[in-house]
C-alpha cells in the first residue's frame, strides 16, 4: 500500500512538468523496447517517444502479484505504471492502441490507467521478461485485487510482447 | 344455517388437512426442483470449458501463424542477407518460442486428452521449437554462421510448420466435436430445466388454485358466521327485550297495584279513626295489616324488578355512618324491643362515600330479617374496617340459624328456606336477593355464616370510597349503643299532639290518594281543601292562604315542582310540603330547590302526617283526647257531643272571666268554684256525677271549641286547656296506641 502511494506521488510529481508543457525526453541508450506515437507532447525521435528498458524502469512502477489465465500459479509482475508512461510522453488522448510484436493490437481506454493500477510489466518474479517469455512488455491488470476484471474484456487487453503504443 | 354449519365442520377439517398436505407436498417438489436446477446450472458454469477451449484453439492458430512468419522471415533473410532481416528471424523465433509454451499449457490443461495424436504432435512441436533454441542462440550474433545455418533452420521450421498446421486443424476438429457434445449436454440440462420449470409452474398453479379454493371457502364461512352472529344477536336481543319487558311489566304492575293498595291502607286508617265497634275495629285492623303486608311484598317485587331492569342508579354521597346507624336504631329498635330482643350497634364515627339510600335499604333488610327470625337474645350490628379500603358490616343474630345446605340458595330470588318458615314469617322471599343486588351495585360483596340453632351472621363488604389513608378505626369492644336499652314500654314515649286545627291544601291528581290524604287530615282535625293539579293550586293560593300545602310531584297540567316555583315566584310564603314517590337524595334536593319546605314519601299515612304536622304546625296542636271524644260520640252521638262542646266553650269563657275577676278581688271562693266548675265540664264521664243535659245540645261550633284559639292566643289558651282538660291529673292515652278506639 505504501509503495503504491509513493508510486502515485512519484507519478504526480512526474506529471507536473508534463502538464506544464513539452518536456524534452532523454534519448534511449540501449535497444528500444517501446515506441509511443500519436497525441503526445514529449518526444525524443521525431514525433515519437522511444524508451529503452532503463528509461521504463526509471518511471513510477508497481509490483502486482496475481493469478492469470496464462500461468499456472500466481506470479509477481513488476514494471512501470501505464499512467506513468502516458504522463512521461504527455499523452492527450482517451485511448491507446497497444500493438504487439505479432501485430496483435487492441485499444485500451486511458480511463483504465486511472481506474486500475495497470502496469507494463518488464519483469516476472524479478527476472527480465524476454520475448520468449512474452516480453519485453506485458500489460498486467491487478486481477486478484479486483475480481471484476476476470473476464475476456480485460484478458483481451492484457497484451503481451508489446512494442508500440499509439495514443489517440 | 347453524345446522348446516355443524355438518360442514368435519368436511371442512378434512379439506383443510388435505389442502395442507397438498401444499406441503407441492412446496417440497418445488424446492427440490429449484435445488436441482441450480445444481445443474452451477455444473454448467463450472464446466464452461468452451472459453478455455476457444483460447486454446486461438493459441494453436497463433502458433501456426508464427511458424509461417518465421518461414517468411527466413526466406527474406536468405534473400537480403542484412542484419535487420537476421534480427527479424531471431525475433520471430522468439515469438514462436513463446507460443510453444502456450501449446504445452493446452496439454497441461487436459484439453487434448481425447486425442493422443494431437497430444503427441503438440509435444513434438514444442520439442522441435525448443530444440533449435541453442543453435539460434549460438549463431545469432555471428552473421556468417547465422546465414550458413538458415537452410537448416528452414527445413526444421518447415517440419514445425507441418506440425502446427496439423495441430491447428486437429484442434479445430476436436473443438467442433467437443462443441457438439457440449451442445448435447446443454440440451439435456435445458430439458431438465424445462421439466423443472414445468413442475414449478404446475406447483404454482396448484398453490394458486388451492388458495382460491381456500379464499372462497373462507369467504363462504365468513358469510355463514356473519349470518349466524346476526341470528344470535337477534336472538339475544329478543331474549333481552323479553326480560326487560318482563321487568318493566313487573315494575309497572307493582306500581299500578301499589297505588290502589295505598288507597286501601289509607282508607283503612281513615276508617279506624271513625267510631267503630270492637269487631269492626278488629276487621279494620286486619285490613290495615294485610294491606301493609301486601305493600311490603309489592315493594320488594318493585325493587327487585327495578334492579333486574337495571333501573337503579348509584348516587354516591358522603355519609356519616353513625347517622345512618342511628336511623336504623330509630327505625328498628321498636320492632326488636317488641320481640324482647336487644339491638346492639357498634361502630366508630366514620364518614364513608357511598349511596346512602341503597345502604339504608340493605341494612334495613338485613337487620329487619335478623329481628324477624330471632325469638330471643340479641341482634348485633358490627362495623369494621376490611382490607383494601372496604367496610365490613355484619349483622349477627341469636336466632335459629340456617342449615348449611340452604346457604347457597339464600340469595336467590323467591327462596325462603322452607315452607314451614315461610308460613311462620311473611314476606316475598326477595329481601336477600335484593340485598345481594344492591350490594353488588355498590361494588361490594355479601355473605353469610350460620350455625344451626346458634345464630346467623350476614356480612357485607363495600368500598368505603375513601383514599387508603383514611382508615376505619377498629371497634374497641362490643358496647351496646346509646339507644339500647330501649325503653321497656314504648307507651312511655312522649306523644305528639293528636289534633290540629288549620286549613291544608292537598294538591293531588289521583282521586283515591286525594281522599286518603283528606280523610287522614280530617281525622287529625284539620280542614282539607283540594286541588287536582298544580295550576289549580296556584290559582287557589292567589286568593286564599293555607297553613300547609301538600303537593304531589307528578300531576297533569302543572306538576308539583313547577307549581311550587310559580307560587314562590308570586310571593306565596306559606309552608309547602312535597309528596314524592321515592326517597332518593335527588328527589329531596329537587323539592327543596323548587322552594318546598319539606317532603314526605308516599304512601301518605297517619303516622307520617302526624310527624309532619309536629314539625310544621306545632302551634296548631290541639290536645283533644281523641279516644274520649270518640267514646263520647259513640255513646251520645255526634250532635250531642258537638253541642256539649259548644256549650262548654261558651261557659268556659264566662267561667274564666269569673275566675279572673275573683283573682282580682282576692276572694278565693269564687275562683275555686269557677275552677271546679271548669274541671267538671272537662271530664264529665270521669266524674260521672253530672249527666249531660240533652236540652243543651242545640248547636255549636263545627270544630272543637277550646282548641280554636288563634295563633296569638295559643300560649295563653294552652294553659287554660290544661286547666280545663287535665285538672284531675288523668292523662290521655298517647295517640300512638290508638289505632282503634277503645270499645265502650
Amino acid at each position: 500500500m505504501r509503495t503504491q502511494l509513493l508510486s502515485l506521488a512519484f507519478a504526480a510529481a512526474l506529471a507536473l512538468p508534463a502538464l506544464a508543457g513539452a518536456v524534452p525526453l532523454a534519448a534511449p541508450e540501449g535497444p528500444v523496447v517501446l515506441t509511443v506515437s500519436g497525441a503526445i507532447a514529449n518526444t525524443n525521435a521525431g514525433d515519437e517517444a522511444r524508451f529503452d528498458l532503463a528509461m521504463l524502469e526509471d518511471l513510477a512502477s508497481r509490483e502486482t502479484i496475481t493469478a492469470t489465465p496464462w500461468y499456472d500459479s500466481r506470479r509477481t509482475f513488476s514494471g512501470p505504471l501505464m499512467s506513468a508512461i502516458l504522463e512521461a510522453v504527455g499523452a492527450r488522448g482517451t485511448s491507446v492502441r497497444v500493438r504487439a510484436i505479432n501485430d496483435y493490437a487492441i485499444d485500451i481506454p486511458i480511463a483504465d490507467a486511472e481506474a486500475f493500477l495497470v502496469i507494463f510489466a518488464t519483469r516476472i518474479d524479478g527476472d527480465i521478461l524476454s520475448v520468449r517469455d512474452k516480453g519485453p512488455l506485458f500489460v498486467i491488470y491487478p486481477f486478484d485485487e479486483n475480481p471484476d476484471l476476470m473476464n475476456e474484456t480485460y484478458f483481451g487487453r492484457s497484451v503481451w510482447q508489446v512494442m508500440q503504443l499509439d495514443v489517440f | 344455517m347453524p345446522q348446516a354449519m355443524l355438518e360442514a365442520v368435519p368436511l371442512f377439517r378434512r379439506r383443510l388437512a388435505l389442502s395442507i398436505a397438498i401444499l406441503a407436498g407441492t412446496s417440497l417438489v418445488i424446492f427440490v426442483t429449484l435445488a436441482f436446477m441450480f445444481t445443474k446450472l452451477e455444473e454448467r458454469q463450472r464446466g464452461a470449458g468452451s472459453q478455455v477451449r476457444e483460447s486454446a484453439l486461438w493459441a494453436t492458430f497463433q502458433a501456426d501463424r508464427e511458424a509461417y512468419r518465421l518461414t517468411d522471415a527466413i526466406l527474406r533473410a536468405q534473400l537480403d542477407r542484412t542484419p535487420e532481416t537476421l534480427a527479424n528471424v531471431v525475433l520471430r523465433y522468439d515469438v514462436l518460442y513463446s507460443r510453444a509454451t502456450d501449446l504445452q499449457k493446452i496439454v497441461r490443461d487436459g484439453l487434448t486428452r481425447s486425442s493422443e495424436t494431437l497430444t503427441a504432435r503438440i509435444q513434438d512441436t514444442e520439442t522441435r521449437i525448443l530444440g533449435i533454441a541453442p543453435q539460434i542462440d549460438a549463431v545469432k550474433l555471428d552473421e556468417p554462421a547465422f546465414l550458413a545455418y538458415l537452410p537448416e533452420l528452414s527445413v526444421e521450421v518447415d517440419a514445425i510448420r507441418k506440425n502446427t498446421e496439423f495441430v491447428a486443424i486437429e484442434a479445430n476438429t476436436l473443438n467442433g466435436e467437443m462443441r457438439v457434445a457440449e451442445r448435447a449436454a446443454t440440451g439435456d440440462v435445458s430439458r431438465v430445466i424445462a421439466w423443472g420449470v414445468l413442475v414449478l409452474v404446475a406447483g404454482l398453479v396448484l398453490v394458486v388454485a388451492l388458495l382460491i379454493i381456500q379464499l372462497v371457502h373462507i369467504a363462504r364461512t365468513g358469510r355463514r358466521l356473519q349470518a349466524l352472529s346476526q341470528h344470535n344477536a337477534r336472538a339475544a336481543e329478543a331474549a333481552e327485550a323479553g326480560n326487560r319487558a318482563k321487568s318493566v311489566f313487573l315494575a309497572t304492575m307493582s306500581h299500578e297495584i301499589r297505588t290502589p293498595l295505598n288507597g286501601v291502607i289509607g282508607m283503612a286508617e281513615v276508617l279506624a279513626t271513625t267510631p267503630l265497634d270492637g269487631t269492626q275495629a278488629d276487621l279494620v285492623g286486619l285490613i290495615h295489616q294485610s294491606g301493609d303486608l301486601l305493600l311490603d311484598v309489592i315493594s320488594d317485587i318493585l325493587d327487585f324488578s327495578k334492579l333486574e331492569a337495571g333501573m337503579v342508579e348509584v348516587n354516591a354521597a358522603d355519609l356519616p355512618l353513625t347517622d345512618l346507624l342511628d336511623q336504623m336504631r330509630g327505625l328498628l329498635s321498636p320492632r326488636a324491643t317488641a320481640k324482647g330482643l336487644r339491638l346492639e350497634v357498634c361502630a366508630s364515627p366514620v364518614t364513608i362515600r357511598t349511596d346512602p339510600a341503597l345502604l339504608r335499604q340493605i341494612l334495613v333488610n338485613l337487620i329487619g330479617n335478623a329481628i324477624k327470625f330471632t325469638d330471643r337474645g340479641s341482634v348485633r350490628v358490627l362495623v369494621e374496617a376490611a382490607e383494601g379500603a372496604r367496610l365490613r358490616i355484619s349483622v349477627t343474630d341469636t336466632g335459629h340459624g340456617i342449615p348449611a345446605d340452604a346457604l347457597p340458595r339464600l340469595f336467590k330470588e323467591f327462596s325462603q328456606i322452607d315452607n314451614t318458615i315461610a308460613r311462620r314469617f311473611d314476606g316475598s322471599g326477595l329481601g336477600l336477593a335484593i340485598c345481594k343486588r344492591l350490594v353488588e351495585a355498590l361494588g361490594g360483596e355479601i355473605g353469610v355464616f350460620s350455625v344451626c340453632g346458634e345464630g346467623t351472621s350476614f356480612w357485607i363488604e363495600i368500598p368505603t370510597g375513601l383514599s387508603a389513608g383514611a382508615e376505619v378505626t377498629q371497634c374497641p369492644a362490643m358496647v351496646p349503643s346509646a339507644a339500647v336499652p330501649m325503653p321497656a314500654h314504648p307507651q312511655a314515649q312522649p306523644t305528639e299532639p293528636c289534633r290540629y286545627t288549620g286549613r291544608i291544601l292537598v294538591v293531588e291528581d289521583n282521586g283515591v290518594n286525594r281522599k286518603v290524604a283528606c280523610g287522614l287530615l280530617e281525622s287529625l282535625g284539620l280542614r282539607a281543601l283540594i286541588a287536582e293539579h298544580g295550576a289549580e293550586a296556584c290559582s287557589m293560593t292567589e286568593t286564599q292562604t293555607f297553613d300547609l300545602i301538600l303537593m304531589d310531584m307528578q300531576m297533569p297540567v302543572l306538576d308539583g315542582l313547577a307549581a311550587t316555583r310559580l307560587m314562590r315566584a308570586r310571593g306565596y310564603a306559606g309552608t309547602i310540603v312535597g309528596l314524592t314517590a321515592n326517597a332518593f337524595v335527588s328527589d329531596r334536593e329537587g323539592c327543596l330547590a323548587a322552594g318546598m319546605d319539606d317532603f314526605i314519601t308516599k304512601p301518605v299515612t297517619r303516622a307520617k302526617l302526624r310527624d309532619l304536622l309536629g314539625r310544621w304546625l306545632p302551634h296548631r296542636a290541639a290536645d283533644v283526647d281523641e279516644a274520649l271524644r270518640g267514646a263520647l260520640i259513640g255513646t251520645l252521638g255526634a250532635d250531642v257531643v258537638t253541642g256539649l262542646l259548644a256549650d262548654f266553650g261558651a261557659e268556659s269563657l264566662s267561667l274564666i272571666a269569673e275566675a279572673r275577676a275573683a283573682l282580682g278581688s282576692q276572694d278565693p271562693e269564687p275562683y275555686a268554684r269557677a275552677a271546679h266548675a271548669q274541671g267538671g265540664r272537662g271530664e264529665p264521664r270521669a266524674h260521672g256525677d253530672k249527666p249531660p243535659r240533652p236540652d243543651r245540645t242545640r248547636r255549636g261550633p263545627r270544630r272543637s271549641g277550646p282548641a280554636r284559639s288563634d295563633r296569638g292566643a295559643t300560649a295563653r289558651a294552652g294553659g287554660h286547656r290544661h286547666a280545663a282538660l287535665r285538672l284531675n291529673g288523668s292523662r290521655p292515652p298517647p295517640c300512638a296506641q290508638r289505632r282503634t278506639p277503645p270499645a265502650t
